[in-house]
């Protein structure tokens, strides 16, 4: 229902209020209900054409990469794990502990920011051909065309009574739907749990009870956004879909409808002179409302439901082909382009996003590259603050050392800060397995001669024996006897 | 734009919304949390030995799905009513 229809409708129910309360509360109650529009199912007319090819291809690699990864390899390891119960994520050869954290930060940081720089550089290129719920919807609607059939036979399926025909074909469809979905869930999972595992406890029927609910929980998720929410998601509930216009401009790429040279539309024959009738180049064949997955006419200009899927350029290209007439009335331009007007790819918006980000990766690759894989923790003994041992101060600690490294390295533990002070290990030999934690006690002797204050500073200083490059340090607080 | 959404949405579309966006909140209370505590000290505290880690994050984020939820309804509840109706 548009804005105007509405208004109309409250004129009149201001009459009738004047004329008859009774007939006016009725209308009331219709005008109320007339505010919902009930949603008009979709059924996108499929596309041939350069952008439904990239558009297949992206769908095909992501859905490829999504459900292929899991399955590689690393070092006798999953790839790509995010191995929540240990509380170690593996991406290929970095492995991100807790304490990593803010290199995922930085990564989504990162990700954001690539999503606004393409979103300012040519518009929506992430909902039309990238984002998990345009890939699946994808998925899910070439399921459908493969069951019910084209466009057509879709809507007649859909109008007529029901028979055993048309239970089968439905349930055929929504078996697949399913089907894929449960895959989709297991897949998700399989992130988060070995793949194979959590493959081999479902076909013997004894997954974890958690494991369990977040696949059917995702698979659920899966068969109800894509398989019926589809461009109700994009329009009602994506969060950027309400704010990528703050990324637009009118330099930024977009699908336009040529107005000027489109206007007034009309149907017409391919031999007749269309501009001596005075009819512009569209024929009004409404092909590109057929085909737009969320149904809207491009020809009412860019509108907020668009997700830049550019089936309407490819269906209208067509159609300019067989009316011989130059292709690209619907086409990717710029607001300024159409108005005639010079098209910047360079400006400010575009520095500061391309900036940002290189910033970004830049640091992210120093910080990666300057890692030191080892974590130190030092936690002092909480029930005494210090003892008096043959005439020295004595505090105790408990080290914890971190390997995060991926393989097996000794240590050697230093403490300096303070004069004459003396570290005692009970073990000779420091040793961490690739990726365990030690907890290591330690005792620390100095003479309260070289103690100036109550509580002072000094720091562990924890090397690796194979590799001198490998050394942390931490500061920590020798108490003693108040001077 | 957002009028125009708001008047088409259903009470349905309504619910799913709000189910969607504090799925999204719940996650990012969800991730911030356990950065900086493991699932298994924190039902220490509660003297639940026996839930593992894997059940440990589920039960957080549910619960914190559970919150974002209540208050998301309650908000709606609170400010979403129909202007037209009352008005009079």
């Amino acid at each position: 229902m548009t804005i105007k229809n509405m208004t109309a409708e409250v004129d009149i129910k201001a009459v009738n209020e004047a004329n008859n309360s009774k007939r006016a509360k009725d209308d009331d109650d219709n005008i109320s209900q007339s505010l919902y529009l009930k949603r008009q199912k979709i059924y996108p007319r499929q596309v041939h054409g350069i952008f439904a090819g990239l558009r297949i291809t992206a769908i095909l690699l992501l859905l490829g990469i999504f459900f292929h990864v899991p399955w590689l390899e690393w070092d006798g390891r999953q790839a790509v794990l995010f191995d929540l119960p240990a509380r170690k994520f593996y991406i290929f050869g970095l492995i991100i502990w807790p304490q990593d954290f803010h290199y995922l930060a930085f990564l989504l940081i990162i990700a954001a920011l690539t999503l606004f720089f393409f979103t300012a550089l040519a518009g929506r290129l992430w909902c039309g051909y990238a984002c998990p719920q345009t890939v699946w919807t994808e998925a899910m609607l070439f399921i459908e065309r493969i069951v019910e059939g084209s466009r057509i036979q879709q809507m007649r399926l859909d109008e007529s009574p029901i028979t055993w025909r048309k239970v089968f074909i439905k349930a055929t469809k929504h078996s697949i739907w399913l089907i894929f979905s449960a895959y989709s869930g297991y897949a998700f999972v399989s992130y988060f749990t070995p793949a194979a595992e959590l493959a081999h406890r479902f076909l013997t029927f004894s997954p974890g009870p958690w494991e369990a609910f977040w696949v059917f929980f995702y698979a659920a998720l899966t068969y109800g956004n894509a398989g019926w929410m589809r461009e109700q998601f994009c329009i009602y509930m994506c969060p950027y879909a309400r704010f990528q216009s703050a990324m637009f401009d009118d330099n930024t790429l977009t699908i336009f409808y040529d107005e000027k040279r489109g206007e007034p539309r009309g149907s017409r024959s391919r031999y007749s002179d269309h501009r001596s009738m005075g009819h512009g180049d569209c024929i009004d064949c409404t092909l590109c409302v057929q085909v737009c997955p969320t149904g809207i006419d491009i020809r009412n200009g860019l509108q907020y439901e668009c997700i830049g899927c550019s089936a309407c350029i490819d269906v209208c290209d067509d159609v300019m082909e067989k009316m011989n007439y130059p292709k690209g009335l619907i086409r990717y331009t710029t607001q300024n382009a159409l108005m005639g007007n010079k098209t910047r790819i360079f400006r400010p918006r575009i520095f500061v996003y391309g900036l940002l980000l290189l910033v970004l990766f830049a640091y992210l690759g120093y910080s990666l590259n300057q890692r030191i894989p080892i974590g130190i923790d030092v936690i002092r003994d909480r029930n005494q603050l210090y003892r008096e041992t043959n005439g020295l101060i004595e505090n105790v600690y408990t080290i914890k050392i971190l390997n995060m490294d991926e393989k097996t390295h000794s240590y050697k533990l230093d403490a300096e800060g303070i004069s004459n002070l003396s570290l005692f290990v009970d073990t000779e030999n420091i040793t961490v397995e690739a990726g365990k934690v030690l907890d290591l006690p330690v005792r620390l002797r100095a003479d309260e001669a070289d103690l100036d204050k109550r509580s002072s500073s000094f720091e562990f200083i924890l090397t690796a024996l194979d590799n001198d490059t490998l050394v942390v340090t931490k500061t920590a607080k020798f108490l003693g006897p108040v001077n | 734009m957002w009028d125009r959404i708001h008047s088409r949405s259903s009470k349905a579309l309504k619910l799913i919304t709000k189910l969607w966006l504090s799925f999204l909140t719940a996650g990012a209370g969800s991730i911030f949390i356990f950065v900086m505590f493991d699932p298994d000290d924190i039902f220490h505290c509660f003297h639940l030995e026996n839930v593992s880690r894997t059940g440990g994050y589920s039960i957080v984020f549910l619960f914190f799905w559970l919150l974002t939820l209540i208050s998301s309804l309650l908000t709606t509840l609170f400010l979403d009513y129909d202007d037209k109706k009352y008005d009079s």
